[in-house]
């Protein structure tokens, strides 16, 4: 297990679960959000190694 | 994206000293995706749809994963 978190930032749904599945058989750990508010909870939360950003 | 846009997210992301440092890869459907990428100085860019074996590999040597 890659001690690394990514935080998926993605308001659809369905692609934000499947990048956190890929992500996730990668070993990587994934926070998600679904729109900006909840990325900075996220952040202040555990800050992660990368994000994803949906714009 | 509701309640708070990812273009804002970013711009409070780069204000906040704690977190400004975390790279950031965006993905995005619009025509100027590379422009307003560009605008927010994310670290890559990927248009919609994505191409997820081209994505996973830009993140694995993001964070050091060759």
């Amino acid at each position: 297990m890659r001690a690394v978190s990514i935080l998926v930032v993605e308001d659809h749904a369905d692609l934000r679960e499947l990048l956190a599945v890929l992500l996730e058989g990668e070993g990587f750990t994934v926070q998600t959000a679904g729109n900006g508010a909840d990325a900075l909870k996220s952040l202040d939360r555990a800050r992660p190694s990368l994000i994803l950003l949906d714009l | 994206m509701p309640v708070m846009s990812g273009d804002e997210f970013r711009e409070r992301q780069l204000a906040d000293p704690r977190h400004r440092d975390v790279p950031v890869i965006c993905m995005t459907a619009a025509h100027d995706g590379l422009a307003r990428a560009e605008r927010i100085q994310a670290d890559d860019y990927f248009q919609k749809p994505l191409d997820f074996d081209q994505l996973l590999t830009v993140v694995r040597a993001r964070l050091g994963f060759v």
